[in-house]
C-alpha cells in the first residue's frame, strides 16, 4: 500500500543575476501538501500539464528525492530513509530515461540486475522467458541497445523494470515519443502485468488514452496542487464540458431558442449540451418535440475535460 | 551475488569504453610524448655532467623514476568519479543508479574502474615498450621492498579514491565541479608524478608533506627506489593510512548531507 501524507516538496529557483555576486533565489513549492492512497493492485493515472509536480511525486515516493514535508510509506517503509529496502520491491521506468547499457545488449544488462537484486538462478531464468515471451524480446535479443527502435528499447526497458518481480510499478510517462501502434501494444502490456501479477502500477503520462484505456483511477495535479482523485467517468461527470448531439428530424424541426451552437445540414441538426448547466430537459424537449429518426451523443474528448480543470483548478 | 555485481559493472564500463577505442590514440600520443621529452631533458643534463649523480641520484634511478611513475599515477589515479558524479547528475542519470538496492558510491567507483582500467591496458604497453626502448630500469632492492611498494601502491589508490569522492560530493552543492577539480590538479602536481619532490626547495617540500597528493604517488615510488629502510616503511604506510581514514570521513560526512539535497535534472 502507498500512503502518501501532506507531501511537500519545494526547489530553490535561481534569480537572475542583478549583480555581480548577489543572485536571488526563490522557493518554488513543487508539490504541496498531497494526500492519497493506493491499495495493492491499482492501475493509477496520475496526469497534469508539464511542471505540475508528478515526476517530482514519482521521485520521492521512489527514495531518490528527500520529501520537505510530509510523509510517504510504502509498505509501511520510507522511500527516502529506506532506500535500498524500498528499491529491492519496485520497479521504475523513466520514458525519457533509459536504464539499459547503451552499447550493450539487452541480456547483459538483465545479468548484471539479476545480481543486484540477488534474483535465484531459477527464479531469474522462469521470469525471464516468461518476459522474452509477453515482450517479445527475441527478435532483438542480440543487438546491442543503441540499435533498438523506440519501441523496441520501451519492452527491453519494461522487462528491465519487472525482471526481479516488483509489487510497484512507477511509469513515468512511458508512451512518449511513440506511434499509436507501438502506444497500443504498451498499454496492452501494461495491462497485462497489472492484471497477471497483479502489480500496483503508478502512471504519469501527457496521453490522456492511455489513462482511458488503462486506468480505473486517475489523479490530476497542477502547480503542486491535487485536484481530483476518483474514477475516470467522474472526472468526465464533475467537469461541465459540452458533449454534443447530433440528431436526424423528419420534416421542419420546431428548436427551442436556448439551444447552444446550433448546426443545420439538411435533415441534421446538431447543437451542443451540457447535462451538468439542466440541459438535460432541453434535450428531453427537442426530442419529444420533433419526430427524430436517429440521434447520436458525442462525449467530450478527455482532453477537454482535463483541460477546464488544469485551468479552473488554480481557485478550486 | 551483490559484490559480483560491481565486477559486473566495472566489467560492461570498460566494454562500453571499448567501443570509442580512438581516444587511444590521443592517450598514446599524449604519454609516450611526455615520456619522451622528460627522459631526453635528463639525459641532455646528465650527459653534461658526465652521468655523475645529481642531488645523490644516478641517471638510472632518474629514469626508473619517471617510468615506474607512470604505471604509480595510472593505477592510484581516481579521477573519474568526481567527473563521473558530476555527468550523472547534470544529465540526471543519477536517478536510474538510485533506483537501485545497491550503493551509489560502490556504482561510481566500479564504473570509475571500467574507465581506469580501459586505460590501464595501453599504458602497461607503453611501459614495457619504454624499458625495452631505455634498455632496463632499476629494480626494487629485495622483493620485500616490491611488496610494501604494492602495499604502498593500493593504499595511494585509495587515499585518491577518497579524496575524490570529497571532491565528487561538491556535485551536491554547485553543479559545475570541473573547474574545481581543475584547480586541485595544480595541487596534484606536487605529488610527485610531474617533478621528483627531491627536487624542490625545502619550503615547497614541506608544503607537499601537508598534502594528501604527495601520499598516494610519492611516497610507493620512494619505497620502490629503496631510499627508506623498514622503519620508515612502516611509517609511511601510517601516513597512508592517516590520510585515507581522514578523507573518508570527510566524505561520508559531506554525503550524508549532501544527498539530501539532490535535485534531478531534466525531467
Amino acid at each position: 500500500m502507498i500512503e502518501v501524507e501532506n507531501l511537500c516538496k519545494d526547489y530553490l529557483v535561481k534569480g537572475s543575476k542583478d549583480g555581480l555576486f548577489s543572485r536571488g533565489k526563490q522557493k518554488k513549492r513543487a508539490v504541496s501538501n498531497i494526500n492519497f492512497t493506493i491499495h495493492p493492485g491499482e492501475l493509477v493515472g496520475y496526469i497534469g500539464p508539464n511542471g505540475a509536480g508528478k515526476s517530482t511525486t514519482i521521485k520521492m515516493l521512489t527514495g531518490i528525492l528527500l520529501p520537505d514535508g510530509g510523509s510517504v510509506r510504502i509498505d509501511g517503509l520510507d522511500p527516502f530513509r529506506q532506500r535500498k529496502q524500498n528499491c529491492q520491491n519496485m520497479g521504475v521506468l523513466f520514458g525519457q530515461r533509459s536504464q539499459l547499457w547503451w552499447h550493450l545488449r539487452l541480456d547483459d544488462t538483465y545479468r548484471l540486475l539479476k545480481h543486484l537484486y540477488e534474483i535465484p538462478d531459477e527464479q531469474y531464468k522462469a521470469r525471464l522467458s516468461v518476459l522474452r515471451e509477453i515482450l517479445e524480446l527475441d527478435e532483438f535479443w542480440t543487438q546491442p541497445v543503441r540499435q533498438l527502435s523506440l519501441g523496441q528499447r520501451m519492452r527491453g526497458e519494461l522487462a528491465a523494470a519487472l525482471l526481479h518481480s516488483p509489487s510497484y510499478l512507477y511509469l513515468d510517462e512511458p508512451t512518449v515519443g511513440m506511434d499509436v501502434l507501438v502506444k497500443e501494444r504498451i498499454r496492452e502490456l501494461l495491462g497485462e502485468i497489472n492484471r497477471r501479477d497483479g502489480v500496483t502500477i503508478l502512471l504519469t503520462t501527457h496521453d490522456l488514452e492511455d489513462v482511458e484505456r488503462l486506468c480505473s483511477r486517475v489523479m490530476v495535479i497542477n502547480h503542486g496542487n491535487l485536484l481530483y482523485d476518483g474514477t475516470m467517468a467522474e472526472l468526465r461527470h464533475r467537469c461541465p464540458a459540452d458533449s454534443s448531439v447530433t440528431i436526424d428530424i423528419d420534416g421542419e424541426p420546431i428548436l427551442p431558442d436556448s439551444l447552444r451552437s446550433v448546426k443545420r445540414e439538411g435533415s441534421r441538426v446538431s447543437f451542443h449540451f451540457s447535462r451538468h448547466m439542466g440541459e438535460g430537459e432541453l434535450l428531453a424537449k427537442v426530442i419529444s418535440q420533433n419526430h427524430v429518426r436517429d440521434i447520436s451523443i458525442t462525449e467530450p474528448p478527455i482532453e477537454e475535460v482535463v483541460r477546464d480543470l488544469y485551468e479552473g483548478g488554480e481557485n478550486a | 551475488m551483490k559484490l559480483y555485481a560491481y565486477f559486473l559493472m566495472a566489467y560492461f564500463s570498460l566494454k562500453e569504453s571499448l567501443t570509442y577505442w580512438k581516444d587511444y590514440i590521443s592517450f598514446i600520443i599524449f604519454s609516450v610524448l611526455g615520456l619522451v621529452l622528460q627522459i631526453s631533458a635528463w639525459y641532455a643534463l646528465y650527459s653534461s655532467v658526465d652521468f655523475a649523480p645529481v642531488m645523490g641520484r644516478s641517471y638510472e634511478t632518474m629514469i626508473t623514476y619517471y617510468l615506474i611513475m607512470q604505471i604509480v599515477r595510472n593505477f592510484t589515479s581516481a579521477d573519474g568519479i568526481a567527473g563521473t558524479l558530476e555527468q550523472r547528475m547534470s544529465t540526471g542519470e543519477i536517478a536510474t543508479d538510485m533506483l537501485r538496492p545497491a550503493a551509489p558510491r560502490g556504482i561510481l567507483i566500479a564504473r570509475a574502474w571500467g574507465e581506469k582500467l580501459y586505460y590501464f591496458i595501453p599504458s602497461i604497453l607503453i611501459f614495457v615498450g619504454s624499458v625495452l626502448v631505455v634498455g632496463g630500469i632499476q629494480l626494487p632492492a629485495s622483493p620485500g621492498v616490491f611488496a610494501a611498494f604494492c602495499v604502498s601502491l593500493c593504499l595511494g589508490y585509495l587515499i585518491n579514491l577518497m579524496f575524490d569522492l570529497v571532491m565528487a560530493t561538491f556535485a551536491f552543492w554547485f553543479i559545475e565541479v570541473n573547474t574545481l577539480r581543475w584547480f586541485v590538479t595544480f595541487f596534484v602536481a606536487l605529488s610527485g608524478t610531474a617533478v621528483p619532490l627531491w627536487l624542490l626547495p625545502s619550503w615547497l617540500q614541506a608544503i607537499c608533506r601537508a598534502l594528501p597528493f604527495q601520499a598516494a604517488a610519492y611516497v610507493p615510488m620512494q619505497i620502490y627506489l629503496g631510499s627508506t629502510n623498514p622503519a620508515e616503511i612502516l611509517r609511511a604506510f601510517g601516513t597512508q593510512i592517516f590520510w585515507i581514514i581522514g578523507l573518508f570521513l570527510v566524505q561520508e560526512w559531506l554525503w550524508r548531507r549532501g544527498k539530501r539535497r539532490i535535485v534531478v535534472l531534466g525531467g
